[in-house]
């Protein structure tokens, strides 16, 4: 077997098994993931919990150090895209369709479902819901992205290595990286991959299904959700095929254009102060309890809120950080290290709370000032609660189709990095992999969302995609490790020369 | 360079330890120690002490070393130096008694603070088999950082007064972050090890060197181990950096968990180059 071909034929055939496993045998696939992720969750939480911490301090440091001047590429090389662009993407990749849908759920879920030490449905849930929602949006996601993305490119664009998650141990395994370990951590990166994007597929068509049904009365039914999957899955492969330059880049601008615009509009005709009181309230809070939150298992009480919440983000993030990450680093070859951390660290972040004071403050302000009970439907129904709160808003209909839109193109613009990366990773770290090998990715992603759509195994596959996790989180202390000891090497031996011979 | 040397006696080593401790140093061409005591040197106690010391040295004497006696009460790394500068010797010689790891970690150990602290070349002599002088060969495993302080340090290995028959030049280093970079690492370290090489002034069959890849401090040890040898030579940085405030300097380190006795010379060495 060619090498270049390995990891595409071992993951692509333990996929396929994996989904034909999904199909023809459900309820023991169900039962299995259900047993690793809930021993997972209760006995790795303290884990996930030290290691996110460790990224993000890690992050810091790197920004604040003299490495932060490191340029990811060569010296001569400078930024491909335009901030706005490279934000658009970053943002469309990392969480924008999470945000569609979570930005007035979360928030009322935690409200009205709090740990048992907060009384749910009080002003103490409603701050606890608001500052939970900053904590697991915020920082977290971009520092584990962050690491993931920053090894990639620093290994691929200055280090002249393939964009592979493997080559970026190459300080500690040396040639062994071409070899077994490396094949083992790049097979692992393109399963999280697939499982992340298939149950994304899936979940998202209901998704989307719940927001046609409640505006134009379309039933919710698996017709109409494959329906969905089969346009988008069109919309995706064209924008795949007419490279990552062209298609995610237009679709991400026009997304956050109207992502923004979209924000603006509820923030003005909602209640405009409630929700800067509620921004800066909230932002205040999650400064100053930041260490507490980020260290908190709550082992005495609230355990079981702690797992369901913030253990689960925290493994979901963890899996989608390869095909993030992956995605992150092609679009940043040409900043520094520093301009890198603080660009994916702050803009991202601090467009989230936005984002989340506007949605779940108005939520929080019917619900809480006006008495109607939006968090009932974010309980049973997390799709709907959105276009519910719309219904409270003028121009409602409008609002509901901008948001679909706003889905649907996020929804694209994830399956289409999903599809670019999948080829990239099973290409050998081909920046431009072949177009049958994104077909084939394509086609598989969507054929699979499809048939566990039906088969009732989405659920399953999204638990073993946080399974998947926890081997991921010990390879990313790895690259921490690595990349550091790469910098460190870099700076003492190679920049230190450079600068002195300079001044002589 | 190591003609006169400076012997702290802790009274833990027994005669035949300090006499085999000092045939070894003879070995390096020692011709004059100084045994130093730090304890009372008064009363009983300091008779005691003083008796303890005239056998020590009879015992030196007759291996040929001309010897003489000092007990200084005091803290121990302080007149450890004062007696150095006093007496000028090339090089201070410590007896390594190993300490279990929380002893190091509550009481200290003196011969991490007297290779920290010491500008003068510090040499800790383990009493295992392979620090005996042995009849045959006088192996020596020299640890180079290739960071330009080779020419200080090989005048050691040149000097007439140490019989060396074989010396392992030793390279470790971490790998470097790509490909191409490392091979151009490992051609580099060659190249200044063969360099290296040759000013030592040894036949061509009495050296040769190793590359290892990994951090100096735990790869020098394991070498050591590896290839057994009866003396390790390794330079001391004079900075503080990374986690050597916590962890200690590589020398430190190293000197303590070789397997052999070890020699470490400072940035600022005796030179005869």
């Amino acid at each position: 077997m060619k090498k270049s071909q390995s990891v595409f034929i071992i993951s692509l055939v333990l996929v396929l098994i994996f989904v034909i496993l999904g199909i023809a045998a459900p309820s023991h696939i169900d039962q299995v993931s259900s047993l690793l992720h809930s021993a997972i969750i209760e006995h790795f939480g303290w884990a996930y919990l030290l290691s996110t911490f460790g990224f993000v301090i890690f992050c810091l440091y790197l920004a604040f150090s003299k490495f932060g001047r490191i340029k990811l590429g060569k010296e001569s090389d400078k930024p491909q895209y335009s901030y706005f662009g490279w934000f658009s993407m970053l943002f469309a990749a990392g969480m924008g369709i999470g945000l569609i849908f979570w930005g007035v759920a979360e928030p009322l879920s935690h409200f009205s479902n709090p740990p048992a030490y907060i009384e749910g449905g009080s002003g103490d849930a409603a701050g606890f819901a608001m500052v939970h929602s900053f904590f697991h949006w915020g920082i977290y996601p971009w520092a584990i992205y962050i690491v993931m993305s920053l090894s990639i490119a620093y290994f691929s664009f200055r280090r002249g290595m393939a964009p592979l998650i493997s080559n970026t141990f190459y300080p500690l395994l040396g040639e062994r990286v071409f070899k077994g370990p490396g094949l083992v951590i790049n097979v692992l990166a393109v399963f999280a991959t697939v499982f992340g994007i298939v149950t994304s597929l899936g979940l998202g068509a209901l998704q989307i299904n719940g927001g046609l049904n409640a505006v134009f009365g379309l039933p919710i039914n698996n017709t109409v959700s494959f329906s969905i999957i089969a346009v988008v899955t069109v919309l995706y492969m064209i924008s795949s095929l007419s490279g990552l330059d062209r298609g995610i880049q237009i679709l991400s601008k026009t997304n956050i254009l109207i992502a923004i615009t979209l924000m603006l509009f509820v923030a003005i005709a909602g209640p405009t102060s409630y929700i800067l009181n509620i921004l800066t309230t909230t932002l205040g809070e999650y400064t100053s309890q930041f260490v507490t939150l980020s260290l908190s298992a709550n082992p005495f009480e609230g355990y079981e809120w702690t797992k369901s919440w913030t253990l689960f983000y925290w493994a979901w993030w963890i899996s989608w950080s390869p095909f993030v990450g992956l995605f992150v680093a092609g679009i940043s070859r040409g900043r520094t290290i520093r301009e890198f951390i603080s660009g994916v660290l702050i803009v991202p972040t601090l467009l989230t709370f936005i984002w989340f004071s506007v949605f779940g403050g108005t939520g929080l302000d019917l619900q809480l000032n006006q008495g109607i009970d939006l968090a009932g439907t974010a309980l049973s129904d997390v799709s709907a609660v959105l276009f519910e709160m719309f219904s409270y808003l003028p121009f409602e209909n409008v609002l509901s189709i901008i948001a679909i839109l706003l889905l649907s193109i996020f929804f694209i613009t994830s399956a289409d990095s999903a599809t670019f990366v999948l080829g990239m990773m099973t290409s050998n770290g081909d920046l431009n992999p072949p177009v049958l090998k994104k077909i084939t990715w394509g086609i598989i992603q969507s054929s699979a969302a499809v048939v566990l759509l039906m088969s009732g195994g989405l659920e399953a596959l999204q638990r073993m995609a946080i399974v998947a996790a926890l081997p991921f989180t010990l390879v990313m202390v790895g690259m921490v490790f690595s990349l550091l000891s790469a910098l460190k090497y870099e700076w003492k031996y190679e920049l230190r020369g450079r600068r002195e011979g300079d001044s002589s | 360079m190591l003609q006169k040397g400076l012997v702290p006696l802790g009274f833990r080593e027994s005669l035949i330890q300090v006499t085999r401790m000092c045939t070894f140093l003879k070995k390096l061409g020692t011709r004059e120690v100084l045994l130093l005591h730090v304890g009372s040197n008064r009363g009983k106690t300091g008779r005691r002490n003083q008796q303890r010391m005239d056998e020590y040295a009879d015992a030196v004497q007759q291996l040929g070393i001309r010897t003489n006696i000092a007990i200084q009460p005091g803290p121990i790394q302080k007149k450890v130096f004062s007696a150095a500068e006093e007496t000028n010797p090339d090089y201070i010689s410590l007896f390594f008694i190993k300490k279990s790891w929380i002893t190091r970690t509550i009481l200290g150990s003196h011969v991490k603070d007297i290779i920290r602290l010491s500008d003068l070349p510090v040499f800790v002599y383990k009493d295992t088999k392979r620090s005996e002088t042995p009849d045959d060969t006088f192996r020596l495993l020299y640890a180079t950082s290739l960071q330009g302080r080779d020419d200080a340090i090989l005048s050691y290995i040149r000097d007439a007064d140490l019989h060396t028959d074989e010396v392992l030049f030793l390279y470790a280093g971490h790998r470097a972050p790509d490909p191409s970079a490392e091979q151009n690492r490992k051609e580099k370290a060659e190249r200044e090890l063969k360099e290296a090489m040759k000013k030592c002034g040894l036949h061509e069959h009495q050296h040769r060197y190793i590359t290892v890849i990994g951090s100096p401090r735990r790869q020098i040890v394991k070498t050591a181990r590896k290839f057994p040898s009866n003396l390790l030579l390794l330079g001391k940085a004079d900075t503080a950096a990374g986690r050597e405030p916590v962890l200690g300097s590589t020398a430190e380190e190293v000197s303590y968990r070789s397997p052999c006795s070890v020699l470490i010379i400072p940035k600022e060495g005796k030179s005869i180059s």
